[in-house]
């Protein structure tokens, strides 16, 4: 037997899945990160224009209480102090020179035209001498109210910091992710390629098995126990099919090979000798007949497995049950009165069922041609049709010898004939025929005690 | 009558030819689809049968190309699908009558006969008449010999059948699938009851019978035996 070998890990789509979550939560880190840098930034530079707003604003609070030399001299102050802590001091006059500060503010600074009085801000690379390198620094200037110019500054060695940091968290944050979905992707396969092989493995078995096998199910109560469920419901229907067709060919050999012998022989006897004319013409007919009643069992054979398959599904409409009833009964009225059976039928109005009209006056047709063949002569046969809460009800009752219980499943089968019948007409495939087709229109047959008598029901679903 | 028949089977079209001729009908035979449409075409048949299955091309594209050339020759589909739809499929794409293989020899004389009347303008008068039994359309009426006979509808319809039918052979099924419109075989004889009922009403108390059966084949209303 062919084995399909099975899937790697690799491929699994629990596997592939992952490895798309992975990207995902990457884009997603990613994203948060970049969002909480530039949230934080913001956060920052606005910390710091606080300050120096606050130190201008300290400066300027010296100068209005002690006067500008004062204000030169905590400048001064100021500078020295600053120099190692990164803050930058710078105060002009009014002409624009310096007066006194840490001496490295870039020409660029000098050169800015002051026309404002309230604090502007700006920032500029400046040569850091200590840490020999030049450092950002973002300034705040204001024009005093003697008219100099006072200029502090502060190196923003943080953002740079701050900077690297988030990129660094950004590349663990990727590494970490990637790792996490990679690990938890191959788990995740493993626990459901485990599964499934299982699954395969029963499958397999059960193929082997000639589907007597089932696949075992496990202890969880797990979608793929439900699976196992359903393939195991698939496994029966396929045995019941496998074994309904060698069921039904055997039958066909046998029950074919009866009448097909029965003909050879009557033929090679009729050419043993020579005859006159009418008895070959009566055999002729006799053998024409015998070719009808195969025919007959062949098209029955065909239609039932026709609708076994279901491709007549789609081809199905809403049909009258009443109407259908109410012809094939007057149909077989004569039939029954030729037999003298009290044949009635009780149907009024009209109830729709899903079927096609040959479909549908077939099997009505099969049902009341047994219940008018097996009852004996003075007997009645009774057909109603009525709508019942959650169904449409087809019921023929006779007087007939019934099916005896333990029968009941096995008059559906083909070419099944109950033994006290076999002398009557008929090729055993009536009822497997009804059950056919109302498996196909999703009715159900049912067969009951008429105490003496059948009754049979199709009951078909409300549309 | 003059037949084509478009069968590729060719021993099953060489009985089919062999009975046909036999019964008096003049039949020419195409073996392909290629070859039954070209001869088809010349629209000089009364009657054609066509496979529904054919090596070239299949039975129904030339039904359908026979009717597009406006020829109005009454068709008989014969085909190995027998289910309902196929059937249907079969009468939409332009065939008058669908027999499913395998059928009997007189099933499908039957029905060719029965073409070959429709063709034939029907009777459009209101009373229908064969010997002394005449069917008075409008009035519902049926009489034979003067005297009224009471038939139920469905017997109203088959005798109808029968007179607008005379002297041809019907079969079962085609009753079935005319009068009861089902086109399935029904276990029992049930038609060869409604026949003798119908017999007993029109010919028992007469003495020339007009409803004959015709063994092996089906029944005719005729005159003559």
């Amino acid at each position: 037997m062919l084995v399909i070998p099975f899937v790697k890990l690799i491929n699994t789509t629990v596997f592939r899945l992952s490895l798309r979550f992975a990207a995902f939560f990457t884009l997603l880190s990613l994203v948060t990160l970049l969002a909480v840098y530039y949230r934080t930034i913001i956060e920052v530079e606005t910390q710091i224009e606080r300050d120096l707003t606050s130190e201008l604003g300290w400066f300027q609070h010296q100068l209005d209480i002690s006067g500008s030399k004062e204000l030169i001299e905590r400048v001064r102050e100021s500078s020295r102090y600053g120099q190692s802590l990164h803050y930058y001091y710078a105060l002009l006059d009014k002409n624009h020179r310096l007066l006194v500060g840490n001496n490295f503010l870039s020409t660029q600074v000098k050169k800015i035209e002051y026309k404002k009085s309230d604090v502007e801000f700006f920032s500029s690379w400046e040569f850091n001498k200590q840490e020999k390198q030049d450092v950002i620094v973002k300034f705040a200037r204001i024009k005093l109210s003697n008219g100099m110019v006072m200029i502090v500054g502060q190196a923003q060695g943080a953002l740079t910091e701050l900077r690297e940091h988030t990129v660094n968290a950004m590349i663990y944050a990727i590494i970490v992710t990637i790792v996490l979905a990679l690990l938890l992707g191959a788990y995740m396969g493993r626990v459901v390629l485990r599964h499934i092989r299982q699954i395969d493995r029963g499958l397999e078995d059960a193929i082997k098995s000639n589907f007597t096998k089932h696949v075992p199910l496990s202890n969880r109560d797990d979608e793929f126990n439900a699976l196992t469920l359903k393939l195991n419901m698939t496994l029966d229907r396929v045995k019941d099919l496998l074994q309904g067709m060698r069921h039904v060919t055997d039958n066909i050999a046998h029950d074919m090979r009866s009448p097909l012998n029965r003909m050879r022989s009557r033929l090679e006897v009729t050419l043993l000798n020579s005859r006159d004319e009418s008895e070959y013409r009566s055999i002729m007919e006799k053998t024409i007949e015998d070719c009808d009643g195969l025919l007959n069992t062949f098209n029955s054979l065909l239609s039932i497995a026709s609708a076994e398959s279901g491709v007549a599904r789609d081809t199905l409409i809403d049909i009258d049950l009443c109407q259908i009833v109410d012809e094939i009964s007057e149909l077989y009225q004569v039939v029954a009165e030729e037999k003298q059976l009290t044949f009635k039928w009780h149907v009024s109005g009209s109830i729709f069922v899903r079927c096609s009209r040959q479909l549908l006056a077939q099997m009505i047709t099969n049902l009341v041609d047994n219940a008018i063949k097996y009852t004996p002569v003075g007997g009645s046969v009774t057909v109603k049709v009525e709508k019942l809460a959650d169904c449409a009800c087809f019921r023929i009752s006779d007087t007939g010898p019934g099916i005896p219980a333990a029968d009941r499943q096995r008059v559906l089968e083909r070419f099944q004939r109950l033994d006290q019948s076999r002398n009557l007409p008929g090729n055993g495939l009536g009822l497997s025929m009804v059950n056919a087709f109302a498996k196909l229109c999703n009715a159900k047959l049912e067969f009951a005690d008429n105490n003496p008598g059948l009754i049979v029901e199709l009951k078909f679903p409300l549309i | 009558m003059h037949i084509l028949v478009i069968e590729d089977d060719l021993d099953a079209a060489a009985y089919m030819v062999k009975g046909l001729t036999e019964s008096g009908h003049n039949v020419v035979h195409a073996a392909d689809g290629k070859d039954g449409l070209g001869q088809a075409l010349t629209g000089e048949f009364d009657v054609m049968v066509v496979d529904r299955m054919l090596p070239e091309r299949d039975g129904l594209s030339i039904v359908a190309a026979v009717r597009a050339a406006k020829i109005s020759t009454p068709i008989l589909i014969l085909s190995a699908l027998g289910e309902v739809d196929d059937r249907v499929e079969g009468l939409k794409s332009g065939g008058d009558d669908y027999l499913t293989k395998p059928y009997a020899f007189s099933e499908l004389l039957a029905r060719i006969d029965a073409l070959s009347r429709r063709n034939n303008a029907e009777q459009v008068d209101d009373k229908l008449k064969i010997h002394d039994l005449v069917m008075d359309l409008n009035k519902h009426k049926v009489t034979r010999a003067g005297k009224t006979i009471l038939l139920q509808p469905r017997e109203y319809r088959l005798l109808e059948y029968f007179l607008r039918h005379k002297g041809q052979v019907i079969s079962r099924t085609m009753l079935l699938e005319q009068v009861w419109d089902y086109n399935f075989d029904p276990q029992t004889n049930v038609v060869d009851v409604h026949i003798s009922r119908l017999r007993n009403k029109i010919d028992k108390d007469f003495d020339k019978p007009l409803l004959h059966t015709i063994r092996g084949a089906g029944y005719t209303l005729r005159e003559t035996n």
